[in-house]
């Protein structure tokens, strides 16, 4: 789905600049397939270890320093960016971030990591978009047992 | 209406201590087990443990529309977070919130939350403070070793320099007032200006004049 809109884009010769906050195991694999499917990438991560995961094949730039701090987001060249996504690991964190990133620097695209499911609201109302990993697992749970069912169902006919 | 301070440590003590004796409504929020005991037995306020940050929390509290949510959170993003709640679930209008980094007022702002800018407060306090010491600093550095010394003097108020004239003092050769320092302003002395309590004066005088100087400035 993504990929298709990537070819889009590529043949129009034009390169989403993505901003990725936070180098954890999401940030980090987030922050590699974008920039493996030709994506420009910078990941911020205050701490120096953790970029150090990154694989070596990674093809972005990459800023330390604290991301709500306006100086970090204006060396990660945030005015620039298409897209920013946050996925620190603490919800308010991403919060202030994304806003930061829409409102100061006008990034229009924001995707955010939303730990607690019950901060997906607040996050929707601001115009960001929330990715809860907790409703998306219940979700995929609730779709595979429902087509369980209709399978069982289906087979007693 | 109530208040509800969420966070802090001491100041909402005190705080809360002023809010109740004028007659007002307090709640105070805070996930540190030990204040929240010591609180609720030394203030007349409803106590809550727990995480200001989680709506689950807040929801207990029935935040109305015109009470005043005052944030004392050490983190601004903290603190904009738990504002951006009470804003949206429910609809309070006035939210007062402590701001660490003042590059962040624009944001807040954006939102209407009231900021009180802790870090820019203390900075205008010793901003003069800096000031006089650079200033010293910097002669010392330029005086030192080329025969010459760089003095303070704090004026007392009782001080027998002090309500004088610089001219009355007789000042010798080998010896100038460079500066004085009086509240935020530093001024350059002429010799009909008047010497104050409290004022610092910065002298600079030849290494032989110095013990003449402590003379007429100390003694």
């Amino acid at each position: 789905m993504v990929t298709i809109e990537v070819m889009k884009l590529k043949q129009i010769n034009y390169r989403l600049y993505v901003i990725v906050v936070g180098c954890g195991r999401v940030g980090l694999e987030v922050a590699a397939r974008l920039s493996y499917i030709g994506f420009d990438v910078t990941i911020v991560e205050k701490s120096p270890d953790a970029l150090s995961a990154l694989p070596e094949d990674y093809g972005g730039f990459t800023t330390i320093g604290d991301a709500t701090e306006r100086d970090v987001l204006k060396r990660a060249k945030a005015e620039k960016a298409d897209l920013l996504i946050t996925t620190t690991g603490d919800d308010p964190t991403n919060y202030f971030v994304s806003l930061i990133g829409s409102k100061i620097f006008g990034i229009t695209n924001v995707l955010s990591l939303v730990r607690s499911k019950e901060n997906v609201a607040l996050f929707e109302k601001s115009g960001i978009r929330a990715i809860s990993p907790i409703s998306l697992t219940i979700d995929t749970f609730e779709r595979s047992i429902l087509e369980g069912v209709e399978l069982a169902t289906g087979d007693g006919k | 209406m109530k208040v509800i301070i969420i966070g802090g440590e001491r100041v909402p003590y005190f705080l809360a201590k002023k809010l109740i004796a004028s007659g007002y409504k307090v709640y105070f929020v805070n996930k540190d087990k030990e204040i929240c005991e010591e609180y609720s037995r030394t203030l007349n306020a409803a106590i809550i443990y727990g995480d200001g940050q989680s709506k689950v929390v807040l929801d207990h509290l029935g935040i109305e529309p015109d009470d005043i949510v005052v944030l004392l959170m050490e983190r601004d993003r903290k603190n904009f977070f738990i504002a951006r709640l009470v804003q949206e679930y429910y609809k309070v209008r006035n939210v007062v919130t402590f701001l660490n980094n003042s590059e962040n007022e624009d944001l807040f702002d954006r939102y209407g939350i009231r900021t009180l800018k802790v870090t820019d407060l203390i900075m205008q306090n010793i901003e003069p403070l800096l000031f006089e010491n650079e200033v010293v600093e910097m002669i010392k550095d330029e005086a030192s070793n080329r025969g010459a010394t760089v003095l303070k003097i704090d004026v007392d108020w009782d001080s027998k320099i002090a309500d004088k004239a610089l001219h009355e003092l007789k000042i010798p050769d080998g010896i100038v007032v460079a500066g004085i320092v009086r509240e935020d302003k530093y001024l350059i002395p002429r010799g009909d200006t008047i010497i104050k309590p409290d004022d610092k004066l910065i002298l600079i005088c030849s290494e032989e004049q110095s013990k003449t100087a402590m003379e007429i400035f100390f003694l």
